[in-house]
């Protein structure tokens, strides 16, 4: 008999060892709930029917990279140190089968365990999304594509794995290492690399190490490979990083939906990954929340970045569409959220800071910069400017969003000093903005600009 | 010591020592074992029985000496093929069913599993084949090793400590299986911690004693060499015990008994000399030096030397 037999042996022996100790349904069970739940979750009330499973891919692919190593892991550290330990292990080796096959066997066993898992979770959530909103051949495409590398990831953990538990003495030692691997694989490594970024900006790390050492992660690798597939098959995307090159999903959403929801000044589309996070966190526990919270959003002390302005955005103080008005706008980052307020005019954003009613403490404040808008009605989606360093023209003839005076931004004085020439009015700076042209404003908005502002 | 008087032993351990950190584990141990022949390895826990073992099963390199397993090296391929192993406690996983082991080790040792689960029936485990071994007594596991052991008709038997933990009717049920596969040609050995379990059904035993082997041949024969006393017990009859334990010398025992001891070859005589006193006794016990003396007499002779 062929070494082949004795590989296959030994691999359907772990088959049924995993089968017998629950392995296999733990693992199917466990994906077939995440995907089933990432898919309809994905869809959310969307009454877009292509794409579901275009959708639930790039979900399915950020959630993959915590779920498959976790199983492959969990699946692979007892393997070999587990047979030492409870004395099945000399038996085998006393007779003639050479230790690679024997290896062979055991990951090739593995391999089929998490092969099912996976094919059984993306079978079912798929089939069930496709009764229920249509067929969607290309996003079936991409679900077979996450299922594929999905598994290579898997058998990269798998492998892993066994290395862990070939050199444990202990099968709980080789369970801590494995734990200690994933949390390094899944979470820690990234956020180091995060950090690379911050403190080397634009550095050599970031322009020619960085990307080396993100593809070096498998997981990493894993999810660039599905996320930028996904992103040239369909513009969408269920990773808040990649917000910028996503703007079709969010157009085509209804608005009606945004505006009832009790959370519509954050932008709706990032439902989607904080789904992913909330779920991946209940399986992770509490601190591994915490890590996972910063690593996904704003990292402590650094002040965020400015976001791009979406569709999405709604006025903090209308709750209407920003960019549906013109002039130039404000975005406000509070401590402990993921997107800013939006503000229709800087002069509803000036009067909040001055207020007293804060949700929480103010980490940025951006402004449009009109130096660099295109024109009065499109004020730009991503000029934006920090409020304190800007100069701004009051009691200018032009109005602001809700056509009330505003208080015009530019980080260039002299371009300032055209716009004065050509719209009347005076520069000042953020702090020297009275109080009295901010309430005049505040009540001319209520009076006068609301009931038209909803016309359009 | 006394070799194996085989020509052409399927295992042959020559001078072999194995040394832990400063601990000698096993010392210029050699014997042979010929085709056929059950020779039990004996020792107290720590004797280097298991370390031989593995030697045998090539899991450790000895540092000194050599071993050969029908002809080849320990762990080789070929050794391995020649070589079954019942290790001293079996375990197999416990989810999977008698049938599927028993399958599962015939196709790691290239035999068809058609003609490996036969040995179940032989075994007495054909009605709980398709049990879960999780749910099997110890005598279950230990008979399914077995079973596991005489896949493919091993030349060469190795057994750690087989019968312990199975009750006397089982035991005898395991040996009668060992009698039989060595009657068919193959080398059967085992170790065992008494020498009481594997009397009558070894042809052969070797003492191993902290590392060294001190014994090697059959029990009787190693009995007449330890020349161990002979114990008699006499009873007198009202009022003579004082008479008797005079004439003859020994132990006065609860007021009416002596107890006399003497060489073995000194036996016949001395009761003969018994019986012409016959109306002072009352009855006569003689009791032979058991096997665990024998077992201690060789350990403790060996501890002796190395004090010395």
């Amino acid at each position: 008999m062929s070494p082949f037999t004795k590989i296959g042996a030994v691999a359907s022996i772990e088959f049924r060892v995993a089968l017998r100790n629950r392995w296999l349904i733990l693992a199917t069970g466990v994906m077939t709930l995440f995907s089933l739940a990432l898919t309809f979750s994905g869809a959310g009330g969307l009454e877009l029917k292509a794409g579901i499973l275009t959708l639930a891919a790039a979900s399915l692919a950020t959630l993959s990279v915590y779920l498959i190593p976790l199983i492959a892991l969990l699946i692979s550290y007892d393997s070999i140190a587990g047979e030492v330990e409870r004395g099945t292990m000399a038996l085998v080796l006393a007779t003639p089968i050479s230790r690679g096959a024997l290896l062979a066997g055991n990951a090739l066993g593995l391999i089929a365990v998490l092969a099912i898992a996976i094919a059984a979770s993306l079978a079912i959530s798929s089939v069930a999304a496709m009764a229920v909103y249509g067929l969607d051949m290309s996003g079936l495409a991409a679900i077979v594509r996450l299922g594929l590398t999905g598994l290579l990831l898997g058998a990269v953990f798998i492998a892993i794995g066994l290395m862990i538990s070939i050199a444990s003495p202990r099968t709980g030692q080789a369970a801590a290492v494995a734990i200690g691997v994933w949390l390094v694989a899944t979470v820690l490594y990234d956020l180091a690399l995060l950090a690379g970024i911050l403190a080397d900006k634009d550095g050599v790390f970031t322009k020619a190490l960085f990307p080396y050492f993100v593809t070096a992660n498998p997981g990493d690798a894993f999810r660039i490979f599905n996320l930028t597939g996904l992103q040239n098959a369909a513009p969408v995307s269920g990773h808040r990083q990649h917000a910028p090159l996503q703007p079709g999903l969010c157009a085509r959403r209804p608005r009606r939906l945004a505006r009832r929801s009790a959370r519509c000044r954050l932008c709706p589309d990032q439902e989607t990954d904080t789904m992913t996070r909330h779920w991946t966190s209940l399986l992770t526990g509490a601190a591994l929340a915490l890590l996972l919270a910063s690593c996904n959003g704003n990292v402590a002390s650094a002040p965020p970045a400015p976001t791009t302005m979406t569709a999405e955005a709604v006025g903090h103080n209308c709750q209407m569409y920003v960019l549906d008005h013109p002039g130039p706008k404000a975005q406000v980052h509070l401590k402990g959220m993921d997107a800013p307020l939006w503000f229709a005019e800087v002069v509803d954003a000036v009067a909040y800071l001055r207020g007293a009613e804060h949700d929480a403490e103010v980490t940025a404040v951006y402004v449009s910069d009109m130096g660099k808008a295109k024109s009065w009605q499109e004020p730009g989606v991503d000029n934006w400017m920090k409020a304190d360093a800007a100069v701004y023209v009051i009691d200018s003839r032009k109005r602001g969003g809700m056509e009330t005076p505003e208080a015009v931004p530019f980080s260039d004085r002299r371009l300032a000093d055209a716009f004065v020439a050509e719209a009347g009015g005076e520069i000042v700076a953020l702090k020297d903005i009275p109080d009295s042209y901010i309430k005049l404003q505040a009540q001319v908005g209520m009076d006068a600009a609301m009931p038209a502002a909803h016309g359009g | 010591m006394t070799a194996g008087t085989a020509q052409n032993p399927i295992l042959r351990i020559d001078g072999v020592g194995v040394t832990f950190a400063d601990l000698k584990a096993l010392q210029d141990v050699s014997f042979t074992v010929a085709p056929g022949e059950k020779l039990a390895l004996l020792g107290h826990n720590g004797a280097g029985k298991s370390t031989l073992f593995k030697c045998v099963l090539g899991f450790l390199k000895p540092a000194a000496g050599r071993i050969t397993v029908a002809g080849d090296a320990p762990g080789s391929d070929h050794a391995r093929r020649s070589v079954s192993y019942l290790p001293e406690q079996v375990a197999f996983p416990r989810m999977l069913t008698g049938i599927e082991i028993i399958t599962y080790f015939a196709r790691l040792k290239s035999v068809d599993p058609r003609e490996a689960l036969p040995l179940l029936d032989l075994l007495g485990l054909a009605q709980a084949g398709r049990r879960r071994v999780g749910d099997y007594s110890k005598g279950m596991r230990q008979r399914l090793g077995l079973a596991q052991a005489l896949i493919g008709k091993p030349d060469l038997l190795l057994l750690d400590e087989p019968t312990s933990g199975l009750d006397p009717v089982s035991r005898r049920e395991f040996y009668e299986i060992i009698d039989r596969v060595a009657s068919e040609g193959a080398a059967v050995l085992l170790s065992s911690h008494a020498l009481s379990e594997v009397e009558g059904h070894v042809d052969r035993i070797a003492i191993l004693s902290k590392g060294r082997l001190v014994a090697d041949g059959n029990i009787k024969a190693l009995a007449e060499a330890a020349r161990l006393p002979i114990t008699i017990r006499i009873k007198a009859r009202e009022g003579q015990a004082d008479a008797l334990s005079d004439r003859f010398g020994g132990t006065r025992i609860n007021g009416r008994s002596v107890e006399l001891s003497c060489e073995p070859a000194g036996k016949v005589d001395l009761v003969g000399r018994l019986t012409e006193r016959r109306e002072e006794i009352d009855d006569i016990d003689i009791a032979l030096p058991s096997l665990d003396d024998i077992y201690r007499f060789y350990s403790n002779r060996a501890e002796k030397g190395d004090a010395a």
